[in-house]
């Protein structure tokens, strides 16, 4: 009896919810532009449960509306598919006088799900704190400025701290992600004859995100470059060394990129002009890719997609897994070679084992010659091996824009 | 001073010749050519026990830029006893008005007994005749002297040295015994961390080269003594705090044998001062383990199979790998255990039929019971052609006539001094 009313109650919320999308889809139509373009976000905010009201307007909708409809269904999907890859940023509220640091950072890593590597705090360090509604990374830098001893220390898949006197560096936090600028080195260097002199600027940053973001690539690119009176240190033949690369891997929560520009400030320079620094942190939304169905068999053929063909060189079983041989020719233009984490098998339950060891050779028009194995017990049957491959990029941008930075 | 004064005369009173030219001397280490320096430090050092008493007097009124090359003369005479069998570099002088440098380097090469490759200047259609009048030189430095006035470079290359035109590259040098050393290349990096002070160093490549009179068997770091720039700034950087990770191996396993003929080391030191143009002194020494027992193993017409003995070692010839230029050899030792045999350098060289003894690489490996070796040759002659290299002939397989392994079994250091001064860092 007691569920009845709670079941009414759901209806008339359901009912009002379907009442607002079905308003929203009539306003797509609307004669003013700022009413179309109101309703249109408002619908791909709703998401997941606008679609079916989305759906059955799309039916008998004219072209128009057609094609709107067509771009908010996209949109949801995009961020469907982003929600998995980006999971919401983390708000850490805490309050501590004199508590150990490590029951602190413990507790600021239990309420972002990004655990603290515990080991690495000093059990003789005590903090005072108050945190509201503070995103995680910078919730880490305000308690080792807090407690002083400390400071953040983020290798691999790793979120601790190193005893040593705090300084914060210079950075940039949004949301989940944190990017800090390491440290920098200015070379003058040539030959002893006379003969050869070069300069070499080089910066490093580290970008870090919450456990749970799963980035594909991040990228930095030295936008700007100048010295204390203004001056570019970049020149037009330093394209090439501007931007810096890394596919990510496995449960990684940071990276460490290095951009560097062939001038440098004179020796007497005590600050930078502006040193600006623009990291993309890209999540793959879609794939595209080849499937080889039990690739026992499938050693020598080819298969292919829109961007790239894929010969099955070689394939064996051991007691210790899989290893395979691939040639990748990218079918336009020139690729990158792939992440190791874009060569997947699957077994007969559809679970994935994607290629852990990797070498890749080649580069040239015959394409990449990749080596890998994958970690598939002996008794499991594989039925497919894939390769995939990122066709849609969403980037998040994290600028590192610094002015008047200290040289000392 | 007044028993200083005494030793002096008393000394001088008994060999009166021998007086005159180690005053002369003694006077000469106080020159500021350095050349002459350290000419002085060899001669005394030659002059060996009829020098040590004037050096000890001199050693205790001599001023302080005067003193360190009176100890090195000193400490230069004790490794000379301990080590009687230690070659010194003979001395060359040559003059000329009316030879070219092909013609002159083939006539150090017979002089000197150094392996120079000069085929790629006979390519060369009319080489200028050279004056020079050259005394006293070391092997290289009489080499370096015709590259200088022929525009030529020379670099080692495994068992040879290669001499071809394209310009003398004209970096600071300094001459000792059978060595010469080279400073190629800098880089000044100032590294900024935010956490720590600025860090402001300097590096300067030493490149290390040395006659075929002696074969050292390892190079350990360099150990700078002396920089200062011309503003007298000391430029020797302050210790390093000491690290927490795990002590370092020891130097003498940890550094590798260089059986190639170059050795290349880094000076780190402070930058000049903004008003020094130059670096007026950089004196230090590069401590050199030379073979003072070496056990060899020769096998001629060597096929796969084949074992050796000697001093207690036990070397089975595992293959020869005519495809890959290479030879694998599996040696173990009656006396050694594998740990210790895997520090004894191992050398290897070996002759061709018909043709030069072509550059020779060793590298080993403990193996279950022993020590694995590879040696890889290279059957192919570099030409440089306008300025690049191109193989002379293509690779092709060989037959090897002998070959040679050699496990140096104990070595004795000697220090060798190096010392350059005014060093422009542009």
């Amino acid at each position: 009896m007691r569920t009845f009313p709670f079941l009414c109650g759901l209806a008339l919320v359901l009912g009002a919810q379907d009442a607002e999308v079905e308003s929203l889809v009539r306003r797509l139509d609307d004669d003013a532009v700022d009413a179309r373009a109101e309703a249109l976000n408002a619908l791909v905010r709703l998401g997941k449960k606008a679609v079916p009201a989305l759906e059955k307007a799309r039916r008998g909708a004219s072209p128009e509306l057609r094609e709107r409809i067509a771009e908010i269904l996209r949109k949801i999907e995009e961020r469907e598919r982003l929600a998995v890859l980006i999971k919401p940023a983390a708000r850490i509220t805490l309050q501590a006088r004199s508590r150990p640091l490590r029951e602190v950072l413990e507790a600021v890593g239990k309420q972002a799900g990004t655990p603290i590597d515990l080991e690495s705090v000093p059990e003789d360090e005590n903090v005072t704190v108050a945190l509201s509604k503070i995103p995680f990374w910078e919730a880490l830098e305000a308690v080792c400025r807090a407690n002083g001893n400390v400071v953040l220390d983020v290798q691999g898949d790793l979120v601790g701290v190193a005893r040593e006197k705090y300084v914060g560096l210079p950075r940039h936090q949004r949301d989940s992600f944190a990017v800090s600028l390491q440290g920098i080195e200015m070379t003058s260097g040539g030959s002893l004859d006379g003969q050869e002199r070069y300069e070499e600027f080089r910066a490093r940053v580290r970008v870090c995100w919450e456990k749970g973001v799963r980035p594909w690539r991040v990228t930095a690119r030295l936008a700007e470059l100048s010295d204390d009176r203004g001056e570019s240190l970049i020149l037009e033949d330093d394209e090439d060394r501007l931007v810096s690369a890394a596919q990510i891997t496995g449960d990684l929560l940071c990276e460490e990129l290095e951009v560097s520009a062939s001038r440098v400030p004179p020796p007497e320079a005590a600050t930078l002009g502006r040193l600006k620094i623009e990291i993309d942190c890209e999540f793959a939304l879609r794939y595209s890719g080849v499937t080889f169905a039990g690739p026992e068999g499938k050693v020598g053929t080819v298969a292919r997609c829109p961007e790239l063909a894929a010969t099955l060189v070689k394939w064996s079983r051991n007691e210790k897994g899989a290893t395979a041989s691939l040639q990748i020719r990218p079918q336009q233009g020139e690729s990158d070679p792939l992440n190791p984490e874009e060569f997947v098998v699957k077994d007969k339950n559809g679970k994935e084992y994607a290629a852990v060891v990797q070498s890749a050779g080649g580069g040239d028009d015959e394409g990449y010659l990749y080596q890998f194995s994958f970690p598939v017990p002996a008794e499991v049957e594989v039925k497919e091996l894939s390769v995939r491959v990122p066709v849609e990029i969403h980037k998040e941008r994290l600028d590192l824009d610094l002015k008047g930075l200290p040289l000392k | 001073m007044r028993m200083a004064a005494f030793l002096i005369g008393t000394w001088a009173f008994s060999f009166p010749h021998q007086e005159t030219e180690i005053t002369a001397r003694l006077k000469d280490l106080g020159s500021a050519d350095v050349r002459t320096v350290y000419r002085a430090v060899e001669r005394l050092t030659q002059l060996g026990d009829a020098a040590l008493p004037a050096l000890d007097a001199h050693l205790r009124q001599a001023a302080r830029p005067v003193r360190p090359y009176v100890e090195l003369a000193l400490q230069e005479i004790g490794a000379g006893r301990s080590q009687p069998d230690y070659p010194k570099a003979r001395r060359h002088s040559l003059k000329s008005s009316d030879k070219n440098a092909a013609d002159l380097l083939v006539d150090l090469k017979s002089r000197t007994g150094l392996p120079l490759s000069i085929e790629s200047l006979l390519d060369e259609e009319k080489l200028p005749e050279l004056s020079l009048d050259l005394r006293d030189a070391t092997p290289l430095e009489a080499v370096d002297a015709v590259c200088k006035a022929g525009g030529l470079t020379m670099e080692r290359d495994g068992a040879r040295f290669e001499i071809y035109s394209g310009g003398y590259p004209d970096f600071p040098k300094f001459f000792y015994d059978h060595y010469l050393f080279r400073l190629e290349t800098y880089a000044r990096t100032r590294s900024v961390s935010f956490r720590k002070p600025l860090r402001d160093r300097l590096r300067i490549d030493l490149t290390l080269l040395w006659d075929s009179g002696i074969s050292p068997a390892r190079l350990l770091p360099a150990r700078l003594l002396e920089a200062v720039d011309e503003t007298g700034k000391d430029l020797i950087p302050p210790p390093e705090p000491a690290k927490t990770d795990p002590p370092a191996a020891d130097p003498e396993s940890s550094h590798p044998p260089v059986p190639e003929g170059t050795g290349r080391d880094s000076l780190e030191i402070l930058p000049p001062a903004p008003k020094a143009a130059k670096i007026a002194r950089l004196r230090g020494v590069v401590p050199v383990l030379h073979p003072k027992a070496r056990v060899d193993v020769t096998f001629k017409n060597p096929a796969a199979g084949q074992t050796k003995e000697a001093g207690g070692f036990h070397v089975t010839l595992k293959a020869i790998d005519r495809e890959n230029f290479a030879l694998d050899l599996f040696i173990t030792s009656k006396t050694m255990k594998t740990e210790e045999l895997r520090t004894r350098p191992v050398v290897a060289s070996l002759r061709l039929k018909g043709q030069e003894t072509p550059r020779c690489v060793a590298s080993s490996g403990v193996e279950e019971g022993g020590l694995r070796v590879r040696v890889e040759f290279v059957n192919v002659r570099l030409q440089r052609e306008a300025g690049v290299f191109r193989l002379e002939e293509p690779l092709r397989a060989a037959d090897i006539q002998t070959f040679q392994l050699t496990v140096v079994t104990e070595t004795v250091e000697r220090r060798v001094p190096f010392e350059f001064r005014d060093v422009t860092v542009r």
